[in-house]
């Protein structure tokens, strides 16, 4: 759920084009809310409440009986839907591998290579300190 | 008597559709698109779901534009469309330890374990005004930064210098769901900070540094990056990623020295916002600290050590609200006070009248 | 099996809280309401579109005997979000049948003199609500005297709420669900018991 969450749309979309056309019962229409977010006071200690986001959530089940449920922050009805159907079909262990390989692995390598050009990008802004000779010379 | 006047339709459906003409400009240059003011507005997108509470990127770009980039009208758009919408729960307190940063610094330590990382920033530009922007591509580094950065306030922590926040169980207070009274505990007051207005918070932070309720401050750390969302829902029982947010965190060093009953030690603001919104939250950290004075038995002297003054005029809905209230009619009112007012006038020419026999 | 709910919330659940609102406006009055809901068994349609338009995460929800079973659990924590409580205390919404017994009021919570709206409401499935004079109504909502019947439910569960208006402003508020209609009490009104003829 949370590759099917945090992947975009576009990719998603892309991605579950094959899946996602399967036969279902829509358990609870995709809705658009609020969920608060929730910091800590110094990154550890007490919690507060920082403010709300937005999150549209569905639930379906598909022909074979089998429940997906999504949560996905913004408000992307069709995403929703979309990561619902991917949950329940994951649910279905006739069918678990080949959504596991054909679309959460290649959506989670997306992920972790968006991740990766961000973090390189940011390590080439570190600051290498170095000393200028200071001082009296002999 | 008290007449009560309708009438203004008309003029204020042709003052609507002149609004949505000028809003839109000249019809033969494209009109902004959201993408456009998410990729390219950021941080005024970052602002309005900072102030108007609300995490979403594009109801906050749709609320610039049909503000004509007012923000804080279209904070107030935010904030309206956030009243429509049913409230699933709350998310899991979040971990910036955690966070993909993207920038992350600290002006006490030069060393820092992970280094000082610049990431997106306006701090050493030249400010001069580029006419043609330049689209360089970045740099990218063979070594990408590692996932989860150590928190540089864990090193002075270590030594006892510096004060560990309390980590209590149980819900916080939430100041949508309840009324809201003072004395406020700290984790509703740094809830009111978060949605405050930057300005507001921006000059009373400037306030302390110039000696209206010293505290002495160093900016500790700050970073900037992604950080993922857990939520339960009822009906699952165990934590989800929903999704991930983009945070700047701000962690603030006070001097403190000391008070009966505690050794002079480093005290802690804090400083928490949406996007990439460093004024801000170095702002809210430094008045969060000016506000624990009480709890650190420090003298109340300046406006930014007083709570109920900082929090009841923070808000910037609520204090466009009542300022632009006034551009309503209020006819009456103003009759009253003229009825009086000649009525002081006439008492007072006759009383010079009789002084004057 | 989750059981599905409103197909259209939005207008469902608009629709369904104004006639919750007319019950309550106007204490005792008959107002039809059949919402097409299959919720599980021991519920009703009735009492499923309550929940479903008035419960969310913030309100607990107390089940009485004959309502509480696994299914309706999953479907109003699904639904609504509602944790399920098994403390009468802690209930902002009870769901009771008075089909095969009178729910005991007296746990409930009624609200602090701060806070009388921090109370317990009921939802209470009967038989039938008919206009006829079994029970006497007067007060706010009520223009001069209305008169109701609530079967099964009798005079011990009568006089609870009888004796419950003395402690007004604090109290519980109820509403009845029948098969194709509703009706409410607040803590406002004014309950009298008929002599049967």
């Amino acid at each position: 759920m949370r590759v099917l969450a945090l992947s975009s749309w576009s990719d998603l979309k892309g991605y579950a084009a094959k899946f996602a056309g399967v036969s279902h019962e829509t358990l609870r229409p995709p809705e658009t809310g609020l969920v608060m977010l929730r910091g800590r006071m110094g990154g550890t200690g007490a919690a507060f409440n920082a403010g709300e986001a937005t999150v549209t959530r569905c639930a379906v089940r598909t022909a074979t009986g089998h429940e997906g449920n999504a949560y996905v922050m913004g408000g992307n009805k069709d995403h929703a839907r979309t990561a619902a159907i991917c949950d329940a079909l994951l649910q279905d262990e006739s069918r678990r591998t080949d959504i596991e390989m054909h679309l959460i692995r290649p959506l989670e390598a997306i992920l972790m290579e968006r991740r990766a050009v961000a973090a390189r990008k940011a390590a080439a802004t570190k600051v290498d300190f170095f000393t200028l000779v200071r001082g009296e010379d002999d | 008597m008290y007449v009560a006047v309708k009438g203004g339709e008309k003029a204020i459906d042709a003052a609507h559709r002149l609004l949505a003409e000028e809003r839109r400009g000249d019809p033969s240059i494209p009109e902004l698109s959201l993408e456009q003011i998410c990729g390219q507005l950021t941080l005024a997108v970052d602002r309005v779901m900072n102030e108007g509470s609300l995490y979403d990127r594009e109801l906050a770009a749709i609320a610039i534009r049909q503000a004509r980039g007012d923000l804080i009208e279209a904070i107030f758009l935010l904030r309206a469309a956030r009243t429509t919408m049913p409230r699933f729960g709350y998310a899991e307190p979040l971990e910036t330890s955690a966070m993909h940063a993207r920038r992350r610094i600290s002006a006490a330590f030069k060393d820092i374990p992970g280094g000082q990382i610049l990431g997106p920033t306006f701090d050493y530009t030249h400010r001069l005004l580029e006419a043609e922007s330049t689209s360089a591509p970045a740099t990218q580094a063979e070594v990408p930064l590692a996932p989860a950065m150590p928190k540089v306030m864990a090193l002075l922590g270590a030594e006892g210098l510096i004060e560990t926040p309390p980590r209590p169980n149980g819900a916080p207070g939430d100041i949508t769901q309840d009324a809201v009274s003072f004395p406020m505990a700290r984790d509703q007051r740094l809830q009111s900070l978060a949605r405050g207005d930057e300005g507001f918070l921006l000059a009373l932070a400037y306030s302390t540094q110039r000696g209206y309720g010293r505290t002495h401050p160093f900016a500790g750390e700050i970073r900037l990056g992604e950080v993922e969302i857990e939520f339960v829902p009822e009906e699952l029982g165990f934590a989800v990623v929903i999704g991930e947010v983009t945070l700047t965190e701000c962690e603030m060093i006070n001097q403190f020295m000391g008070s009966p009953g505690v050794p002079p030690q480093f005290t802690r603001g804090y400083g928490l916002a949406f996007g990439q919104s460093e004024r801000k939250a170095m702002a809210m950290a430094l008045v969060d600290r000016s506000l624990r004075a009480g709890e650190l038995a420090e003298e109340r002297v300046a406006p930014a050590q007083d709570e109920e003054f900082v929090i009841s005029h923070c808000d910037n809905v609520q204090a466009t609200g009542f300022v632009e209230h006034l551009k309503l009619p209020h006819y009456v009112d103003f009759q009253a006070e003229l009825v009086l007012l000649r009525q002081l006038r006439g008492r007072a020419q006759e009383i010079m009248k009789e002084a004057a026999e | 099996m989750t059981e599905t709910a409103f197909a259209n919330p939005p207008h469902e659940t608009a629709r369904t809280f104004r006639a919750i609102l007319d019950a309550f406006a106007r204490p005792g009055r008959i107002i039809p309401f059949a919402p097409s809901l299959a919720p599980p068994k021991g519920l009703s349609p009735g009492a499923a579109a309550a929940a479903l338009t008035l419960c969310d995460f913030q309100t607990p929800i107390w089940l009485g005997q004959e309502v509480r079973a696994p299914t309706v659990e999953n479907y109003l924590r699904f639904h609504t979000g509602a944790s399920i409580t098994r403390d009468d205390g802690a209930a902002a919404f009870a769901f009771a049948s008075a089909v095969h017994g009178i729910p005991d009021l007296s746990k409930f919570p009624t609200g602090t003199h701060e806070y009388p709206d921090r109370s317990a409401t009921l939802i209470i499935e009967v038989k039938t609500l008919t206009p006829e004079p079994q029970i006497e109504l007067t007060g706010p909502g009520i223009e001069t005297v209305h008169y109701f019947e609530v079967t099964p439910l009798a005079s011990p569960f009568w006089n609870q709420m009888v004796d419950m208006r003395e402690a007004f402003p604090l109290g519980i508020d109820v509403l009845f669900v029948a098969q194709g209609a509703i009706a409410a009490i607040t803590r406002s009104t004014r309950l009298r018991m008929m002599e049967a003829a």
